[in-house]
């Protein structure tokens, strides 16, 4: 019989209480912080709960609003997971002691960052973790598009359509990938096409020679002359007044008739009416979108009942490995803040 | 144009072969299956058939034997079609060559066919990077379960979710059984993808082959299996490899695996199969090929939201069909020719 079980002889319910008590002493040296809350579909899956607890004490939002005078002095940092809780300065004069706000994702749009500078609050976002991620659903978008999964799947499956083994894809390897933005998502899609012997150009505002040295990349300055040299398209940029709108009618028309589009950034980086123009009129062979405007699409939107277009939900940084080390990583910067220590990730106000 | 394309490319080099028959021997007599887009030879290899033979539609054969059967010298099969058997060698007395528009020769009878003397050839490596490409598609398609996505996008009833995971790719570890040049392709795909790779292989690969993909050796499948988040079978059908797939193997392997077929679909027990995603034993299925191929209607495998599907698509692409199509005429032009053969497997 284990030295624990002795220990906790002779009730269970005692030995319970012992390591009930036996937590919650570790517990109250962690710092608190305030989130969202557990929502399986839209909000923090119970998974991951455990991991803010290697960290913190966890004030979950509601137990917040309806308490505030227990927690209010305590908290010193706030993740905010899918722009919850929205940071208002009235909850801000309301935690004196708050040190940061640590973002779980890449962008910040959604953070008053003037706001937080002016209470001397620290900002912290994740704009690293989820590359790899996002980078693998890119190549799966164009591989699925090249291959026509979904026509595939259908033949294959549904019971109306024939099993036709002649459903040609477009070929993959030695084809011509063009990568718009460089960035680090930008950088390891190129990584992963040169496994399939694709030839990989790039254009980017900024020409980036050690990445095109390190993958035998060619840049081009105009995005007009890299288009019409490619098979495949892939669109990787920030949204930035630069970037906005920035693949429309001329740009469709430059690319080859067999040519197919990815876009992985932000919905309005496309003029989306002149790419459903182009699909329409067979002016490029197919498009996948991960992102539309806006999201989801109106059921009778023209973009979903194009046989050559696919679809999803967003969903680039949908891995759970991903999501997690997202979790991780904003943990790793609010503790560093809370100890006065170099906050990794810092967004710099 | 370089000599080394002219040199590789198969279709340019049958051109210079045609000009070579025009100029003096007449085109052989060679028995084909059927001209259909869905169901037969696509136009594509119809082009090319004609250009360099005279084909003999199997339903017209049937109707004209006694025409045809002494003119047939050769016998294109594309998807294993027409039936090779007794019978038909039997009604073809000056068949010299069977040659394959493909690389699986399983379902024919070898002992047969050198029995009776004759060639078989077939059309490996051509496909082997297309090949490769599906392989990759069906594994990186149902770890972040892309048609899921789609189809939630074209329902109006269901609200997105945004905790829809799929499983990453990246740093995953993938086993692959089977490292010939298939394997090795998808070997070089998933290395890109930072993927941990072992292999399992009848013969071990050159350790700089290894280095170059960062692949690991494992004497046994069961010692693949145990460790790896993703399993792809690229062997071909033989005595050895059939049913290779059954309950023991997808107990061992982890619960969160997938299981990707690109080979041949009896390497795996169907039932076995269906038996490990119901009870989730392991996590999903990508397959490529099935036994029975295809599924019959309504098959349960076919109702479960964790299997991918595609219809023996791994070579299908315009080129590389065309290409397969072009290496199995030039295959049976050199065996009637009495050429040296490059692609014969008997």
């Amino acid at each position: 019989m284990g030295l624990e079980k002795l220990l906790t002889c002779p009730s269970i319910r005692a030995g319970e209480k012992y390591r009930a008590s036996q937590e919650m002493a570790s517990l109250e040296d962690k710092p608190m912080v305030l989130t969202s809350h557990v929502d399986e579909l839209n909000a923090y899956p119970q998974i991951f709960v455990p991991v803010i607890k290697k960290y913190f004490r966890i004030v979950w939002w509601a137990d917040f609003e309806n308490d505030q005078e227990r927690y209010a002095n305590e908290i010193q940092g706030i993740l905010v997971n899918g722009g919850l809780p929205k940071i208002t300065s009235e909850l801000l004069d309301t935690l004196p002691n708050l040190k940061i706000v640590s973002t779980l994702g890449v962008g910040t749009d959604h953070l008053d960052l003037q706001l937080l500078k002016s209470r001397g609050i620290k900002v912290s976002s994740v704009p690293d973790v989820s590359s790899d991620c996002v980078a693998d659903w890119g190549m799966t978008l164009l591989v699925a598009a090249a291959r026509k999964l979904p026509e595939a799947m259908k033949s294959a499956t549904d019971t109306a359509t024939p099993f036709n083994y002649n459903i040609l894809g477009k070929k993959i390897t030695g084809s011509t990938l063009g990568i718009v933005g460089l960035g680090r998502i930008g950088y390891r899609i190129a990584e992963r096409a040169l496994g399939f012997k694709m030839r990989v150009l790039y254009n980017d505002i900024t020409r980036r020679p050690e990445k095109e040295a390190a993958l035998s990349l060619e840049y081009y300055s105009s995005l007009d002359k890299l288009l019409p040299n490619c098979d495949f398209i892939i669109t990787v940029v920030p949204l930035t007044p630069q970037t906005h709108g920035m693949m429309g009618r001329e740009q469709f028309k430059l690319m080859k008739k067999s040519a197919i589009f990815i876009n992985i950034a932000r919905a309005p980086v496309v003029q989306q009416d002149e790419l459903v123009e182009a699909l329409q009129s067979r002016t490029i062979q197919a498009a996948v979108l991960d992102v539309t405007s806006p999201e989801p699409l109106p059921p009778h939107h023209p973009l979903l009942h194009m046989p050559n277009v696919i679809i999803t939900p967003h969903m680039g940084a949908n891995s759970l490995e991903s999501r997690r080390g997202v979790v991780e990583a904003g943990c790793e910067s609010c503790t560093a803040a809370i100890q006065g220590k170099a906050i990794p990730r810092e967004v710099v106000l | 144009m370089c000599f080394r394309i002219i040199y590789c490319c198969p279709r340019l080099h049958l051109q210079n072969q045609k000009m070579a028959d025009n100029s003096g021997n007449a085109k052989p007599f060679v028995l084909a299956s059927r001209p259909d887009d869905e169901k037969g030879i696509p136009y594509y290899g119809v082009d090319i058939l004609k250009k360099h033979v005279n084909v003999v539609w199997y339903d017209d054969f049937l109707q004209n034997k006694e025409k045809y059967a002494q003119l047939i010298h050769g016998i294109i099969l594309w998807v294993t079609a027409p039936r090779v058997d007794a019978a038909l060698l039997d009604a073809l007395p000056n068949l010299k060559v069977i040659s394959n528009v493909g690389a699986g020769v399983n379902f024919l009878d070898l002992d047969l066919l050198a029995s009776r003397g004759l060639n078989v050839c077939n059309t490996p490596r051509i496909l082997n990077e297309t090949t490769a490409d599906m392989g990759m598609t069906l594994l990186l398609a149902s770890a972040r379960r892309l048609l899921e996505g789609d189809q939630m996008v074209r329902d109006p009833n269901v609200k997105w979710q945004i905790n829809f995971c799929g499983r990453q790719v990246s740093g995953a570890t993938l086993g692959i059984v089977g490292m010939g040049g298939i394997g090795y392709a998808v070997a070089q795909r998933a290395h890109a993808f930072r993927m941990n790779i072992f292999y399992h292989n009848r013969t071990r690969r050159p350790q700089t082959e290894e280095e170059a993909v960062g692949a690991q050796y494992c004497a046994t499948l069961e010692e693949l299996l145990s460790q790896c988040d993703f399993v792809i079978i690229v062997t071909p059908l033989t005595a050895e490899t059939k049913g290779m797939f059954g309950k023991k193997q997808f107990e061992l392997m982890k619960p969160s695996a997938t299981i990707i077929n690109i080979a041949r679909g009896s390497i795996i027990d169907t039932e076995a199969l269906l038996e490990a995603l119901q009870n989730k034993t392991i996590a999903a299925a990508a397959l490529d090929v099935t036994d029975p191929e295809p599924l019959p209607d309504h098959h349960p495998l076919s109702k479960l939201q964790n299997v991918t599907f595609t219809a023996h698509m791994g070579s299908a692409t315009v080129q590389t069909r065309s290409n397969m199509m072009a290496l199995a005429v030039q295959n049976l032009l050199d065996a009637l020719s009495g050429k040296p053969l490059v692609n014969q497997v008997i």
